[in-house]
């Protein structure tokens, strides 16, 4: 039996898709064959150019500025998509914010806007993801695919990274209880750990000679790509993966594995 | 017993509850109790009185731990008062039922914010104060956090709970680390189906009577049982114990198994 990762008819949504795992996963979807709800915050240029690429693929493609955390915002942009394109049928809440600061003298409000992107928001995308998934249910479109990414921060904590850490630990457990609430609606809720990824975001904590270096630490010897991620992100999201839910997915090379003391 | 003889304890959530026996048991330890809730005036005042006919000095602190300025000042005023915090018990807690597609978000957001937000703030600020009087010579405070076994096992209907319950059992593990330096310990207890006033008013006595009996204990925990862990945790005994958590549920969790349907007889 062939695998079946063919999404033609789906309309997937990917926050944070303008970079990085979110930018794969819409252009992975967009192969598979479903039209694609590009999210993004403060990067216009290369969510257009995700956008492009979708179109190109012959899928449409729609571009949503919202910042996660905004919950009007939210709610008004699943409302746009789901009038615009018809129907949401995947859902990945990918968008995720850190600011890395000592718990001892931390700042509250870079502690907060922590929250509010990679917890609070990630809760705004699965609520009003379920909520749409459960109307089309009601209207003979059974089912649906909500898939978290959260991090492998979630099991192993990093110095300087507890509001994050917190975060991703508890987006996992909102998975698991969504899973349960929407079973009977037949919507999967799956949480996905990426290891330590290659990504434009994480160039933002780490220079390319520290990732070099320090990635001989893990089992693999090396970060993960952004392509590994959006292929677990695609099976997941495709209906060879109807039996997970609540389940957490952790493709990283070894990185719970990879542990030493400091 | 006066292990705690000298210590000033601070209990959030301290006015009822859980929360009221472990003011009580640390208490008959020996320590003086800041007793810290919001909202219910008189009934802090009730476990004052318990604590003061004990021989201990005690006060009564209305905050809400979401007001992390006025956490700040609720430390500011127990040193000035008490001299020191030695003790960090983050009990207070808000919860209802009620599952996700029905939830609004000014209801998930003050759970969220009450059971953890609460806890960074009550024991971030309580940590600033404790490093300063380790590095003045003071012997090294400790922090309890009050977690759940919804941060082990999801339930249904309860997802703000879960996520806020878990993420703190996560804290615990950064603030053990942080205070490591210092031998300021930091651990979680996470209790299953307790006793407590609260429990009464959401659900009925048939419903808490099924309920324990499906628990291997066969009763729900007594919040006395919940404080004496409390107590073992900031006694003499734990000094190497942080970042660590204990659930405490009548084995609960053990015996959570696939719902079937019941057998015809």
């Amino acid at each position: 039996m062939k695998p079946q990762f063919d999404l033609h008819g789906k309309v997937a949504l990917v926050t944070g898709a303008s970079r990085g795992i979110g930018r794969q996963a819409a252009l992975t979807f967009a192969e598979a064959g479903a039209d694609v709800i590009v999210n993004y915050r403060s990067h216009a240029d290369e969510a257009e150019e995700v956008a492009q690429h979708i179109r190109q693929e012959g899928r449409r493609a729609m571009v949503a500025q919202c910042d996660v955390a905004d919950r009007a915002g939210m709610e008004a942009m699943f409302a746009k998509a789901a009038e615009t394109m018809g129907t949401v049928d995947i859902v990945v809440a990918n968008a995720a914010y850190s600011v890395r600061q000592p718990l001892l003298g931390m700042d509250w409000d870079g502690f907060r806007r922590t929250l509010e992107v990679t917890q609070y928001g990630v809760f705004h995308t699965c609520q009003l993801a379920a909520q749409q998934m459960v109307r089309q249910f009601h209207s003979g479109r059974v089912g649906g695919k909500i898939l978290i990414i959260s991090s492998v921060h979630a099991e192993r904590v990093q110095y300087t990274s507890a509001a994050y850490d917190m975060a991703k630990r508890s987006i996992n457990h909102l998975g698991r209880t969504m899973a349960a609430e929407l079973a009977e609606y037949r919507i999967n809720v799956n949480n996905l750990q990426p290891g330590w990824i290659d990504t434009p975001g994480e160039l933002a904590f780490t220079s390319r000679e520290e990732m070099a270096k320090w990635s001989q630490s893990l089992l693999w010897k090396r970060l993960g790509t952004v392509q590994e991620i959006a292929s677990s992100i695609l099976y997941l999201c495709s209906s060879e993966a109807d039996y997970f839910t609540g389940a957490t997915v952790t493709p990283d090379g070894g990185y719970i594995l990879s542990h030493t003391l400091r | 017993m006066s292990e705690l003889k000298g210590k000033v304890a601070v209990v959030t959530g301290g006015a009822g509850g859980i929360g009221a026996a472990i003011v009580v048991k640390l208490a008959q330890a020996g320590a003086d109790v800041v007793v810290c809730d919001y909202g219910v005036p008189d009934e802090a005042a009730r476990v004052v009185e318990q604590v003061e006919s004990l021989g201990r000095r005690a006060m009564a602190v209305l905050v809400d731990v979401t007001d992390r300025a006025a956490v700040e000042q609720m430390y500011t005023d127990i040193v000035t008062a008490c001299g020191n915090v030695d003790i960090i018990v983050a009990c207070a807690a808000v919860g209802f039922n009620r599952n996700v597609i029905d939830l609004t978000w000014e209801e998930a957001h003050r759970i969220i914010d009450v059971c953890q937000n609460g806890v960074v703030h009550t024991c971030q600020l309580a940590a600033m104060r404790m490093v300063e009087q380790v590095e003045a010579g003071r012997a090294p405070g400790r922090v309890v956090i009050i977690g759940s076994v919804h941060a082990e096992v999801p339930f249904s209907g309860g997802a703000p709970y879960n996520m806020a319950k878990v993420a703190i059992n996560q804290f615990c593990e950064h603030l053990a680390l942080e205070l490591a330096p210092y031998h300021i310990n930091v651990n979680t207890i996470n209790p299953g189906w307790i006793d407590t006033p609260n429990e009464h008013r959401k659900f009925s006595e048939k419903e808490i009577a099924d309920g324990a009996s499906a628990i291997p204990w066969k009763r729900l925990g007594r919040p006395e049982e919940i404080a004496g862990i409390v107590q073992f945790l900031v006694g003499d005994d734990v000094s190497y114990m942080s970042g660590a958590c204990i659930r405490a549920d009548g084995a609960m969790l053990p015996a959570l198994a696939l719902h079937l349907p019941e057998e015809k007889s």
